[in-house]
């Protein structure tokens, strides 16, 4: 009926598929053994570069073209990589040197690559990212071209390069990539971006600083991120974070990060709002009860211990939850607020579980 | 009479012509895609764009379990093992007449506690809730009443503290990094709401600390010629719906969600069969309806190695199940057919199931009775029939091997020869005899149907070795 040609048609570009991966492994494996020649030969180059160095001598200029030419293509930055590794990793001073003759090289590369496919741009990002160049590589100029890959369309190029700028960077750098990245509504997880910036060991006051000068104009997401990265980094910021807490016009969320802040950072100051929150009745604004009812833990004096068993009848479960873990961190006993649960099933429920059996509740939270 | 005979196998032959063409392009399509993007894939990972730093969401792992004494400290031991640091795992006995709770009482150092369990899903009754720490890793087991498979997941759901759970059953195992890499969709698009892993048959294959030391092929012919379905229909057809955020099917051996909006949606149906492709099916239609942008997404580099059924009467009870469970989610979400507002969902996805899985069985086997019938007729121009069939047989079995060479090379495995040329061998066999063998279990799998039966569908498990 003519229909199984095309079935042939189907078959030989299913035939081809399968030569495809052959041909294709048979590429890899070849690839795999050239790579490991590739090392070694490199190894043998970069280790005769280095003994230049040991012995005063200048590094041939033929040497940095034949670098620059291999470092060229990914397959190369692999092959250097690997070779790179047994020099630098045993701290090794001439390697060092040789690195930081490497700079411009890289700065060239670094325009090369942002011209190519994110594919390898990201990979660049993530070869210069790598340990073993820190302090080696001509930060300033390279921060720069770096901002323009974090504006990439690529989220890995974007991941990759903030990692370099962590490495790397200084703190307006990765205020100025953070920035780009909101303004072009990249997306960035919080999770990753967040965690990312904490891996950032340079002046994480200056870039706190940095960042809460931009703040506002930052999109709530960001501004999201920054609160909780400052959560983890600094105890600093107190002032800001009763700021952003009492401001009603804030989003939810931001006013729920200051708040966890000034749970983890207990200031005075925070106090009668925290009460004013954990102390609500309203159904509708449950978070800030819950999450204020867990901030509380830290504020001593009878004041909160009521109104934390208060929240205990409350009949959303995670107040309840949040609450009897504030009564937990405290120290308290079942036994000095079992008559005020007695009546309400679901508090004493929660109450018994954590107050008596602190240890394994503690455990598993 | 003759001549409305000869009218009626005119219609029969066309209706099939177009039904092969439909069914040929669709798995090419699937193998075509899904070679391409395992490439990709493959190329993305050489050259490093993926997360590689250590980026943890907080994730509930849920391992229902029913009369699973043979198998679930194996799940459990490789759970421990992930290379993951931030998850809980729940594990749910529903009712188990075995002795699941006791072997994992005996493994890990548990207390029976009164943990109060927030009532999100309605569920069958708690009957015991015991707590333990391995590791960093906290971990509860709930006893409860029997109610079956989805029963158990949403008390899970209940139970679980972190925003997000992993379901897997309890006759599977996770490799070491299965967990960070189902998680990575998420991290990579804040929209994805549920994940799907990649499921692979484990028989034939050593697992040591989560990790492969040998893969090979089964002994057992039938699980072999399972292996070569799984890549051919399962992972190929899975990447392809994956590109338009079509997939409809999260296989409940191993899929992340996220727990807000499943309980938004209402949890898993404790009255289907089929509560995993269920659920799938009605985060769609709440998110569609919701207006909430989604994805779900597929993992294909997260794996989850199951055991496959070595006997055939256990195949046939699996997969009566799975058409079942098919048949229910199918016709309680029939509005989404040809619904513009559901997009390619409605119109390709939903579409593909119904003709060729759902109907599929009951069109094949029609199929092969006309053809005896035309046979007996005198009708059949048997050379030619016998020409298209083994045009349909090396094509499909064709397509079976670059599936599951892809896959092969695209993960590094290496195969012995001799399992090479028993897959060219088996992948006719399974496309020529398993599948029809399998359609007439399937066209029979609604006889003696019960709406609210809903049992665990018990399949006999081998001790897996995992240590």
């Amino acid at each position: 009926m003519g229909s199984e040609y095309l079935l042939y048609g189907y078959g030989i570009i299913c035939f081809c598929m399968i030569a495809f991966n052959i041909v294709y492994s048979m590429i890899m494996n070849g690839r795999d053994h050239r790579l490991k020649e590739n090392v070694e030969k490199y190894d043998m180059i970069i280790k005769g570069a280095l003994d230049e160095i040991r012995e005063g001598r200048k590094v041939p200029a033929r040497h940095y073209r034949r670098m620059e030419r291999v470092l060229s293509s990914t397959l190369g930055l692999m092959t250097v990589e690997a070779a790179l590794v047994r020099h630098v990793e045993y701290g090794n001073e001439a390697a060092v040197e040789y690195l930081k003759s490497l700079g411009p090289i890289f700065i060239r590369l670094a325009k090369k690559y942002e011209k190519r496919e994110n594919l390898q741009a990201a990979y660049f990002a993530y070869f210069i990212a790598d340990e073993k160049f820190k302090g080696c590589l001509p930060a300033k100029e390279l921060q720069r071209i770096l901002i323009a890959y974090a504006a990439k369309d690529s989220f890995f190029c974007r991941v990759n390069a903030m990692r370099a700028l962590y490495a790397f960077g200084d703190a307006k750098s990765i205020a100025d990539a953070v920035t780009i990245c909101d303004r072009k509504d990249a997306f960035f997880h919080a999770k990753v971006l967040q965690d990312g910036l904490l891996t950032y060991h340079g002046n994480s006051d200056e870039l706190i600083s940095i960042l809460l000068k931009r703040y506002n104009s930052f999109n709530e997401a960001t501004q999201l991120v920054i609160l909780n990265y400052i959560r983890f980094e600094s105890d600093k910021y107190r002032d800001t974070m009763l700021e952003i807490m009492e401001n009603e016009e804030n989003e939810k969320e931001l006013r729920l990060a200051a708040i966890r802040y000034l749970g983890k950072y207990p200031d005075e100051r925070a106090r009668r709002t925290l009460i004013k929150f954990a102390s609500d009745k309203n159904c509708v604004n449950w978070d800030y009860t819950a999450v204020s009812a867990s901030a509380l833990a830290k504020y001593p004096g009878k004041d909160v211990t009521d109104v934390l068993v208060e929240a205990m009848l409350s009949t959303n479960w995670h107040v309840r939850n949040n609450a009897s873990k504030s009564l937990q961190a405290r120290g308290m006993r079942y036994s000095q607020v079992a008559d005020k649960v007695k009546n309400d099933k679901y508090a004493d429920e929660m109450l018994r579980y954590r107050l008596k059996d602190d240890n394994i509740a503690e455990a598993a939270s | 009479m003759r001549d409305l005979m000869q009218i009626f196998f005119n219609i029969v032959g066309i209706f099939f012509v177009l039904y092969m063409i439909g069914y040929s392009s669709f798995l090419f399509m699937a193998v075509l895609v899904g070679t391409t993007t395992l490439h990709g894939a493959k190329r993305r990972n050489i050259l490093k764009n993926e997360l590689i730093e250590d980026y943890f969401l907080p994730v509930s792992v849920l391992v229902p379990a029913y009369n699973e004494e043979a198998t679930i400290v194996a799940t459990i031991h490789s759970l421990l093992l992930q290379n993951y640091k931030l998850y809980e795992i729940i594990v749910i006995d529903d009712g188990s007449k075995d002795e699941t709770s006791a072997s994992v009482l005996k493994a890990y150092s548990m207390v029976r506690t009164d943990r109060p369990i927030q009532r999100l899903l309605h569920t069958h009754r708690v009957e015991s809730v015991y707590e333990g720490k391995i590791g960093n890793v906290p971990i509860t087991l709930i006893r409860k009443e029997n109610g079956g498979k989805a029963d158990a997941l949403n008390v899970g759901i209940n139970a679980g503290r972190y925003p997000y759970f992993l379901s897997i059953d309890a006759d599977s195992v996770l490799q070491y990094d299965s967990l960070s890499k189902i998680v990575r969709p998420v991290l990579e698009d804040d929209n994805v709401v549920a994940v799907g892993g990649a499921v692979r048959p484990c028989n034939g294959t050593e697992i040591k600390e989560g990790k492969v030391v040998h893969y090979g092929l089964p002994n057992k012919l039938l699980s072999c010629m399972q292996v070569l379905e799984y890549d051919r229909s399962f992972l190929a057809a899975r990447i392809l719906f994956d590109q338009f955020n079509g997939s409809i099917i999260i296989s409940g051996a191993f899929g992340l969600f996220k727990k807000s909006i499943v309980v938004s949606a209402g949890g898993y149906d404790a009255d289907t069969m089929g509560e995993d492709m269920e659920l799938v099916v009605k985060m769609h239609v709440f998110c569609r309806e919701n207006k909430i942008p989604y994805r779900i997404r597929y993992a294909s580099d997260a794996i989850c190695w199951t055991q496959v059924p070595e006997k055939f009467s256990d195949l046939c009870k699996q997969r009566r199940r799975w058409h079942i469970g098919l048949f229910q989610s199918m016709l309680s979400h029939r509005t989404i057919l040809g619904n513009l507002d559901y997009g390619l969902v409605g119109f390709v996805s939903y579409v593909y199931f119904l003709i060729y899985e759902l109907f599929s069985p009951y069109i094949e086997v029609f199929g092969v009775l006309t053809m005896i019938l035309a046979v007996l007729l005198d009708f059949l121009n048997v050379p030619f029939m016998l020409l298209y069939m083994a045009i349909y047989v090396i094509f499909s079995s064709v397509l079976s091997l670059a599936a599951f060479f892809a896959r092969l090379h695209t993960i590094d495995q290496k195969l012995l020869f001799t399992d090479v040329l028993k897959a060219i061998g088996l992948c006719a066999a399974e496309v020529s005899f398993l599948r029809f063998a399998l359609a007439w279990v399937r066209m029979t799998a609604l006889i003696g149907y019960h709406k609210k039966k809903t049992d665990w569908g018990e399949i006999e498990r081998q001790y897996i070795n995992f240590s």
